[in-house]
């Protein structure tokens, strides 16, 4: 199976030119393609990658092949870091979705995240700019790969590598691995030359190198996790930390309780104090539209909101939100998350304020830990 | 750092509401009572508006999230307040999710002891082999005692956390690991938002 589809792909080769022939190449080659790849989806995007992946490949261009895919996704990487450490990107979540099929990008970082992170190891040339772009790109784009895939991954690449790996190592198989993980979800792990290229070992070294990551990430998130390495002590300094966490809000939680006997809120004294951190790029325009937007205001204060100045056109528009989820608390039933029910008229408000400023508002310093 | 603002905006304004909510239900509460109002209220929001996140981008809602919710539910005593904030259909789920929560405990429990069971029959004698062998191929026995002394703790600390993650028994691995960064982030939030909530009905005081 794995040979007749090389020879579909040196025919793809053979075909002609490298980027624009994919319509071209759509005719001859689904006749040639035997009956046991009928599973593989074959289109005319499919056919144009792989040919210009196996023609990277057969020249020994794999780190060209690594190149456009790294530009490719990198951009994609770097939207999933900003989502995961910024405001929310939803393009960049897009691409990276699960599914292979639709989002060929997606699956493209994640095949060739791997890919390229288990590059190959004979030359270490190609090796350390593979090891350079490593970093990043597996982590975030073996990110959105939800562990909910891993035993389906570990399992179709057990099957999936081994007959590739006895085929050969030649790039040509790596990179005919990497276009087709366009399509399947699977992951593709390359063997190194010199290690064990059993089933178990690969699906454990990836196992490891997604550990790692995740490792990584949280690194970042608890302070004072930079400098110690190992799993064992930084799992020590999670467990603190979250623990702590928890202890904290506890803590605040009887504050709370004890500062206003009947948690009644004052929502509107609150907002009007503007302690609560909003994005803080006002534009008087935006402030006031909104306002007369939304007559049913229960404000009763229209000379307090035109008198303020235009800091204050946030918290209107989140006052808003509040009062809107109020009423509809009362009166309708308040739609719950849980259950992936429509959500649409405060999911609608909630847009309104991320097209506002979308400057970020400098954070409070992160009062970290032990203020008791 | 790694919230986004609508989360933090949809988690405040969830939290707003079951506060409002428990205020209303507490007439007559020790302070106790309404630090565990307050507690659970926030949980609840946190759980909420993290699932609304995650449905944003089509994922599935973190696991911690229902397993939260699952044990608040499961004490009778917070129905009524839970109730009004979830809007019954939602506390129902909540029910069930603890109901199975409870069944998949017992699962899992049963689970490890015959697991631990069987690594215990074979592993004395796979051991003495596999132990035999290692030792002559690495020449030094205290390597190997430094592996295992060392993967003995990482799973000890995997087992602590496990406990401190809402839901987390069943987890394992790498699924942990994910859910302790969700969890995290949205401790983290919590944290903020209810120091903000603190210091925003302070002044009322004087």
């Amino acid at each position: 199976m794995w040979a007749s589809t090389s020879q579909a792909m040196a025919l793809a080769d053979v075909g002609g030119a490298r980027g624009g022939g994919g319509g071209g190449f759509l005719a001859p080659v689904p006749g040639f393609l035997p009956h046991g790849l009928g599973h593989f989806p074959v289109d005319s995007g499919f056919i144009e990658r792989a040919a210009r992946a196996s023609c990277f490949g057969s020249g020994g261009g794999f780190g060209a092949a690594d190149q456009n895919m790294s530009n490719a996704f990198s951009c994609s990487s770097e939207a999933l870091l900003d989502h995961q450490r910024k405001d929310g990107n939803d393009k960049g979540e897009l691409e990276l979705g699960r599914n292979g099929h639709e989002r060929v990008p997606s699956s493209e970082a994640a095949g060739g995240g791997d890919c390229s992170s288990k590059g190959t190891s004979d030359s270490k040339k190609r090796r350390r700019p593979n090891e350079m772009k490593k970093g990043d790109q597996v982590q975030s784009s073996n990110l959105p790969a939800d562990s909910a895939n891993e035993s389906v991954q570990s399992k179709d690449k057990g099957e999936e590598s081994s007959p590739a790996t006895t085929t050969g190592k030649s790039k040509g198989k790596g990179a005919k691995e990497t276009s087709e993980s366009q399509k399947e979800d699977y992951i593709h792990v390359r063997a190194r030359r010199g290690q064990a290229t059993n089933s178990h070992s690969l699906a454990e070294r990836l196992r490891r190198e997604k550990i790692s990551e995740r490792m990584k990430l949280l690194q970042d998130l608890v302070p004072g996790c930079s400098k110690v390495t190992g799993k064992a002590v930084m799992l020590d300094e999670i467990i603190n930390y979250v623990q702590s966490l928890q202890r904290q809000v506890e803590f605040l939680s009887m504050k709370l309780a004890t500062v206003n006997p009947r948690l009644d809120l004052n929502i509107e004294g609150l907002l009007s104090k503007d302690l609560l951190r909003f994005p803080g790029v006002p534009s008087s325009s935006l402030g006031f539209s909104p306002e007369m937007m939304h007559p049913q205001l229960q404000l009763s204060q229209p000379g307090l909101i035109q008198g303020s100045a235009a800091g204050m056109t946030n918290p209107d528009v989140f006052r808003r939100i509040i009062q809107a989820q109020l009423t509809a608390k009362d009166g309708s039933q308040m739609p719950h998350a849980l259950t992936n029910g429509p959500f649409s008229d405060v999911a609608h408000q909630m847009a309104y304020p991320s097209s506002l400023g979308s400057q970020d508002l400098s954070m409070r310093p992160s009062q970290d830990g032990f203020q008791m | 750092m790694h919230a986004p603002k609508k989360f933090k905006k949809a988690f405040m304004a969830q939290l707003l509401v079951s506060l409002r909510a428990a205020g209303q239900a507490s007439k007559s509460m020790g302070l106790r009572e309404r630090r565990d109002a307050v507690r659970l209220s926030s949980d609840v929001a946190m759980a909420l508006a993290s699932a609304r996140r995650a449905r944003a981008p089509p994922r599935s809602p973190p696991a911690w999230a229902r397993a939260l919710v699952a044990r608040h539910a499961a004490e009778r005593r917070n129905e009524a307040l839970m109730r009004r904030i979830m809007s019954g259909a939602g506390y129902e789920m909540a029910a069930a999710a603890a109901a199975a929560a409870e069944r998949g405990r017992k699962e899992a429990r049963r689970r490890r002891i015959v697991r631990r069971s069987r690594r215990v029959c074979s592993g004395g004698a796979a051991r003495k082999r596999r132990g035999s062998l290692a030792l002559t191929a690495s020449g030094g026995g205290g390597r190997c005692s430094a592996m295992a002394a060392a993967r003995r703790m990482v799973k000890a600390r995997l087992q602590v956390l496990r406990s401190l993650v809402p839901g987390g028994e069943a987890l394992r691995g790498l699924s942990l690991l994910s859910e302790t960064l969700d969890y995290v982030v949205c401790l983290k939030t919590q944290v903020e938002l209810l120091q903000c909530l603190c210091e925003g009905s302070r002044p009322q005081l004087g």
